[in-house]
């Protein structure tokens, strides 16, 4: 849906007073914040409960928020980065995550997207092989190539340099690449 | 794009992830208005800003200030080119005679912002008066037909002064908008004044309707669709107007515009009244005395040429921005340190070329020149962390070992998730022999889930005496 930079802004201004203007913002993120989340866990569940707590988040620290509305997408993005990472930080969970994700990748996918097994079998290897990297090289892979961000525009949404990013970036590159590739040339196995 | 990103790229496309469910959406939703912060919930406006944004927003410009809008309208003819629109030229001759007029108005705007959303409605009807002499004068009462609750307004547009002024009896509020002459200009513009409107409708195209009787007034009817009516403001318009076929003065407009798939509004303006006798008084309001202020009041609206102007200078500035990050990217400093003046000689509010240039000069050992740059973003951004961050880097190069732990310390109260300024602090801590304090920030920025160099870990190892 086409919302007007203004419009949107005139959101954000009301949504700290007004519940109607709130649920209106709610609603033209909700589906930004799941696919950033689901992208990050790869489990439907898990990404619902992460954004359930981006939007609480939110919804307490909206008036905090002083950025033009091209900043709200990063602001948004930075505290569901956060909320994920700070999903994943146990590494108990995080174990548990990789393997609920590998047990229910077929079924998952079968449910809601028709697919064929080539891609199925491909999104299960990227699933163990991005969740295998450190949080913040999943964050970065994540939003360059599924957010299809530019390289300062992480910079922007993370608060990092972008010579910071760029690092990031090129180790999480060629560390999942390598990955990859072993996890192809092994039969799935990373 | 280097090989890896190209290889990972082919590999991410095409791969299927879930849709969002719905179900969740909505229920997430419910709670969140159910435990909506009670305290924030407030009357009304309260804040220049956000009646400043209130004005730039579609929705309220036309529930409220659409009434001045349309009921400006009401007394404009179509005005054509050629001979076949003599008639409406007449109208126009015989409404220009009338040194004040009156009308009656109803309309009715629908709001659909969302699909998930209920549809808002406002009803509102309005009195005006127009004089040539003395301005704009209306009165609305402004109706939620889901809740009942009718509001009104007084509005009164003062061209001699340059005034727009807005009195709001049930909040016992009031608020007086300033303009300049540009404003003016484009208010009459965009509010459909007769004088400003002749140049516009002499492009439309609008065809005859016949005659045919209305409330025993013989009429004779006009139509446009043209899109060039709204100047481009709507999807669609349709707007008919009936004049007397004997006074050749207007007696009806109906008028229905879609702005766009969320925003309609219907309009009718009828009653009118002609050559109606005004005195200078009935334009000079009365604010009761225990009428407040808005915040806004006195608001100056900006002149059309300065918003332009400022319009076309940030996007300068950010064209020169984007080369200079680029160049930075690429190691190309001179080149780099170039664009960037250019786009804060022009922007001198544009933080992140401070940041940009800030780090390039911290890469040439400029570190005076780094930190000049570094505190104008704090300036600039007196909350965000990563400023005094990157100061805090800058003192640390320079060895202001001090000065970089007041930086990071700085950084850690503003934000104290992020662990860069934990890792800067241990670092600057370690040159300053304060070992416990340097491990302790160690421990911090990896309880954050970050490593810290291990070439400093070696140090303070050795330094310290501890095999942490």
């Amino acid at each position: 849906m086409a919302i007007s930079k203004n419009e949107n802004t005139d959101f954000i201004q009301r949504a700290c007073s007004d519940p109607d203007a709130f649920a209106q913002l709610y609603l033209l993120h909700y589906n930004n914040v799941f696919h950033y989340c689901l992208r990050r866990l790869f489990d439907r569940h898990s990404a619902e409960d992460v954004t359930s707590t981006v939007f609480f988040k939110v919804m307490h620290n909206l008036s905090s928020f002083d950025g033009k509305v091209n900043d709200f997408r990063n602001w948004l993005l930075r505290i569901a980065t956060n909320a994920v990472n700070d999903h994943l930080r146990n590494s108990k969970r995080r174990a548990d995550v990789i393997q609920k994700v590998v047990r229910n990748t077929r079924a998952e996918s079968d449910f809601v997207i028709p697919s064929n097994d080539k891609l199925l079998e491909k999104k299960a290897l990227l699933k163990q092989a991005i969740l295998s990297l450190k949080p913040k090289y999943q964050t970065v892979i994540t939003l360059r190539f599924f957010e299809n961000m530019k390289l300062t525009e992480i910079a922007a949404c993370l608060g990092k340099n972008p010579s910071t990013v760029r690092s990031w970036l090129s180790r999480a590159t060629e560390k999942l690449r390598k990955k990859l590739n072993t996890a192809t040339n092994n039969g799935g196995s990373i | 794009m280097n090989d890896n990103e190209k290889y990972i790229e082919e590999f991410v496309n095409d791969i299927p992830f879930n849709a969002p469910n719905e179900k969740h959406r909505d229920e997430l939703k419910n709670q969140l208005l159910n435990t909506f912060p009670k305290h924030r919930l407030q009357p009304t406006v309260h804040t220049v800003q956000v009646w400043r944004t209130i004005m730039k927003s579609r929705i309220p410009k036309l529930a409220a200030a659409a009434v001045i809008i349309i009921a400006v309208l009401a007394g404009l003819p179509f005005l054509s080119r050629n001979g076949t629109g003599v008639a409406l030229a007449d109208v126009l001759a015989r409404i220009e005679q009338a040194r004040a007029f009156m009308y009656k108005m109803e309309m009715t705007t629908t709001v659909s912002m969302m699909p998930e959303m209920p549809t808002r409605i406002r009803e509102i009807q309005g009195t005006t008066i127009i004089s040539t002499e003395y301005g704009m004068k209306a009165q609305m009462e402004i109706t939620d037909p889901n809740t009942g609750k009718t509001t009104t307004q007084q509005m009164y547009i003062l061209p001699d002064q340059k005034v727009m002024l807005t009195l709001m009896p049930e909040q016992k509020k009031y608020m007086r908008r300033e303009f300049d002459d540009d404003f003016l200009a484009r208010v009459k513009r965009e509010k459909n004044d007769p004088r400003e409107m002749l140049k516009r409708i002499m492009d439309c195209n609008y065809t005859e309707l016949g005659r045919k009787e209305i409330d025993g007034i013989e009429v004779e009817g006009f139509e446009t669709t043209d899109p060039k009516f709204s100047a481009g403001m709507a999807d669609n318009v349709e707007v008919k107007l009936w004049v007397d076929v004997e006074t050749w003065l207007p007696v009806l407009w109906e008028i229905e515009i879609k702005m766009n798939e969320q925003m309609e509004i219907q309009c009718v303006i009828s009653d009118f009244q002609w050559d109606i006798p005004v005195v200078a008084s009935d334009f000079e309001p009365v604010i009761p005395e225990d009428y407040t202020a808005l915040a806004a009041d006195g608001y100056k609206a900006p002149s059309l040429s300065e918003e332009v102007a400022l319009g076309r200078d940030k996007s300068a500035a950010t064209d020169h921005y984007d080369r200079g990050e680029a160049h930075y990217l690429d190691g190309e400093y001179d080149q780099a340190f170039s664009e960037l003046t250019k786009a804060i000689e022009i922007d001198p509010r544009l933080a992140r070329a401070y940041v940009i240039r800030g780090i390039a000069y911290n890469d040439k050992g400029e570190h005076d020149l780094a930190i000049a740059d570094f505190t104008k973003v704090i300036e600039i951004k007196p909350t965000g962390a990563h400023a005094y961050v990157s100061r805090g880097m800058a003192y640390k190069n320079k060895g202001e070992y001090d000065l970089a732990v007041a930086d990071y310390s700085k950084a850690i109260e503003i934000d104290p998730m992020v662990a860069d300024p934990y890792r800067g602090r241990a670092r600057a801590y370690y040159y300053k022999g304060e070992y416990d304090k340097a491990w302790k920030d160690v421990y911090e920025a990896q309880a954050l889930g970050h490593q810290v160099d291990s070439k400093l870990l070696e140090k303070l190892r050795k330094a310290s005496g501890r095999d942490e």
